[in-house]
């Protein structure tokens, strides 16, 4: 994918830049704002990361602008604050996804590679699979290998989730939000439980585990 | 109610303003009586000397007669009795009376005419007969009659005014300290907002005391602010470094690290992601204290999110060893942030989880009189007494607690959240255990999400 990083904080920036470089992507870095609106105006982008405080003109003030030249570019914004208003003004100016920083680069890999291959609505397929694991959508029946697998509700929205986007990596935060609409940081391993469990009736009874963990960053169905 | 100084002094006033009247009415009557008494005594020896001035009997018998003739029988009732005749003048009968005696009129009966209610009597020998005079007392007895109206018709009418115009001021004076009173305990509850208004120019005693809680109440606002902003400066500023130094230490790990440096930077990172976190909520308290995120409330199922949230956090409850329990039945709805929310209530079942040893720990939705109420019991060691309001401020921790992990920021923010959506939290002692109670606005039923 061919990436723009808006984002002034000589560290930061290049940081980001380099790890996405390193995972096959091609990178511009900008530190300007103004700057940055020219850049994303000037090329055809796949992805702009924005962050949401720069000099020059305002992460949110970009969106806002490509938004109203129509421009359907994904944007993912960093919000140095952890809070409500940020989020909901960056979401509300156009953003695709945000993250607050301080990240790790795992959630900001993630989250670039689940916006870059976002499947248009109509590819929503009814039957989900990996390897030989089935999710019937309308029926809701889980099978491995011609075994019946029952999961509670929460439970199959989170293999849902995952097989989703079967092959890319699902953030703990990721899977909050998409499961529980809840977009908190939770202290104690909330989410590592509930995989867990899942890996208990999913991968445990069979002898190839579909579920990964990926370190430092979140959970992976193979493909 | 408390008991209102302004009223009892009223009160005090009005009952030794009566006491006074009343002293002086006595003394009065009491002067006013002797001087009567001593009139009547006077009139009485005059009519004695009048017909002992009389040259013989016949002469007295004369004097007796006119002296009938020109007093009605309630002002002097006369009787001359020389032995051998019959006697003279008013009283018909003898009465056994001795000088400076009070006779009542029901030992005169069978007299025509209007008599006084008592006399003052005198008896002795006149001429050789026997001489009886009863001097009316009627103007003694009306003065009681006259003193007891003018106190009736003067005191009462002055007693009712006073109280009415004393309860009045009372209540004006009780009004303006309750208010003062009501703005002290809302800036001690934590509203560093609230001000005591104040009324017309110049202000009087009370308005320069309600002035006077408003500017400490300002002074302390002030230092509160930017004790804040100060708190906020710091995290502000030390974030970028801090994210300078976690990036610095993502970098390092390209596995051309030995075991040992290995291991030293897991657990440096560990400790960034920990200061990181620590910072992240202050930065999260100052903006929700600064209640930006209001714009963004909506109905909310209370209910539904504190069952979501038992679901989020079981199988991790289950690990610990603790049972976490919803009792959510009714649908409670509030104003607010959901993701807030969420939050508050995380916090609150992760401080149970932290600091309770494995147990029950039960989270309870229920409206109480209309007041969304949220609950959070644990049964661990719970919070003594005395440091219950100091767990609210930010970065406490109780002695015990130092030892167990957390930002120390953990109730704070949810004091924070709970401010932001106009909630109070009251720390209870469920005995055993801690009970946090999170008490909202009462919201519209029903709402549309």
């Amino acid at each position: 994918m061919r990436i723009l990083v808006i984002e002034d904080d000589a560290l930061t920036g290049p940081y980001i830049a380099d790890g996405l470089r390193q995972e096959g992507h091609v990178v511009d870095l900008v530190s300007d704002g103004a700057e940055g609106l020219m850049a994303a105006a000037a090329r055809k982008y796949d992805l702009l990361i924005v962050d949401r405080m720069l000099p020059g003109l305002e992460g949110t003030s970009i969106v806002r602008t490509l938004r109203g030249a129509k421009s359907p570019v994904p944007i993912l914004i960093l919000t140095a604050l952890d809070g409500v208003s940020d989020r909901i003004d960056g979401l509300n100016a156009g953003a695709d996804d945000y993250l607050v920083k301080p990240f790790a680069f795992g959630e900001l890999s993630a989250r670039v590679a689940a916006l870059g291959r976002r499947p248009p609505p109509s590819e929503m397929p009814s039957v989900l699979t990996a390897g030989d694991l089935e999710m019937d959508l309308l029926s809701r029946r889980v099978r491995r290998g011609g075994v019946d697998i029952d999961l509670l509700p929460r439970e199959f929205s989170l293999l849902e989730c995952l097989l989703r986007r079967k092959g890319r990596v699902q953030t703990r935060t990721m899977l909050l939000e998409t499961v529980w609409e809840l977009s908190f940081d939770p202290q104690t391993n909330v989410v590592e439980t509930h995989i867990s469990r899942l890996r208990a009736k999913v991968d445990k009874p069979f002898s190839r585990e579909l579920i990964e963990t990926v370190r430092g960053a979140g959970y992976r169905i193979r493909e | 109610m408390a008991r209102s100084t302004p009223l009892r002094l009223t009160r005090t006033l009005v009952a030794i303003f009566t006491l006074f009247t009343l002293a002086g009415f006595c003394a009065a009557y009491l002067i006013t009586r002797e001087s009567a008494e001593a009139e009547i005594s006077a009139d009485l020896q005059q009519v004695l000397e009048a017909v002992r001035n009389a040259g013989d009997q016949g002469a007295v018998e004369e004097r007796v007669a006119e002296l009938v003739a020109s007093n009605r029988p309630a002002d002097l009732l006369i009787r001359y009795a020389v032995p051998g005749k019959p006697a003279l003048g008013s009283l018909p009968k003898a009465v056994a009376v001795e000088p400076g005696q009070i006779v009542g009129r029901r030992q005169l009966s069978a007299i025509q005419g209007k008599l006084a209610d008592s006399y003052l009597g005198w008896r002795g020998s006149v001429q050789g007969g026997e001489l009886a005079l009863l001097v009316g007392r009627d103007g003694l007895e009306d003065l009681g009659g006259t003193f007891g109206l003018i106190l009736l018709w003067s005191l009462i009418p002055a007693l009712v005014l006073a109280t009415i115009a004393g309860g009045l001021v009372a209540r004006r004076a009780r009004d303006r300290l309750d208010a003062i009173e009501h703005t002290l305990a809302l800036l001690t509850s934590g509203n560093h907002g609230a001000r005591v208004p104040v009324g017309r120019k110049p202000p009087d005693d009370l308005g320069q005391i309600a002035a006077a809680v408003n500017r400490m109440a300002e002074a302390q606002e002030a230092s509160i602010d930017s004790l804040r902003q100060i708190s906020t400066d710091i995290a502000h500023d030390l974030k970028t470094p801090i994210q300078r130094v976690a990036v610095l230490l993502e970098k390092l790990d390209n596995g051309t690290l030995d075991g040992v440096s290995r291991s030293t930077v897991v657990a440096a990172r560990a400790e960034t992601a920990r200061i990181i976190q620590t910072f992240q909520s202050l930065l999260q308290i100052a903006q929700l204290e600064s209640g930006q995120a209001r714009a963004d409330f909506a109905p909310v199922n209370l209910s539904a999110l504190a069952r979501d949230m038992q679901e989020i956090y079981e199988p991790s409850a289950l690990d610990s060893g603790h049972s976490l329990t919803v009792a959510a039945t009714d649908e409670v709805w509030v104003q607010g942030e959901r993701n807030l929310l969420g939050r508050l209530i995380a916090n609150l079942i992760e401080n149970a989880m932290r600091h309770a040893p494995p147990g029950p720990v039960s989270l309870k939705v229920m409206a109480e009189d209309g007041v969304p109420t949220l609950t959070v019991r644990d049964h661990g060691p719970g919070i003594p007494d005395s440091e219950r309001s100091k767990v609210m401020g930010r970065l406490y921790r109780l002695e015990r607690s130092r030892t167990t992990q957390g930002s120390g920021l953990g109730l704070s923010l949810v004091a924070a959240i709970a401010e932001l959506h106009g909630a109070r939290v009251r720390l209870g002692d469920a005995a055993p255990g801690l009970e946090v109670r999170v008490e909202f606005e009462p919201a519209s039923p029903a709402g549309s999400r």
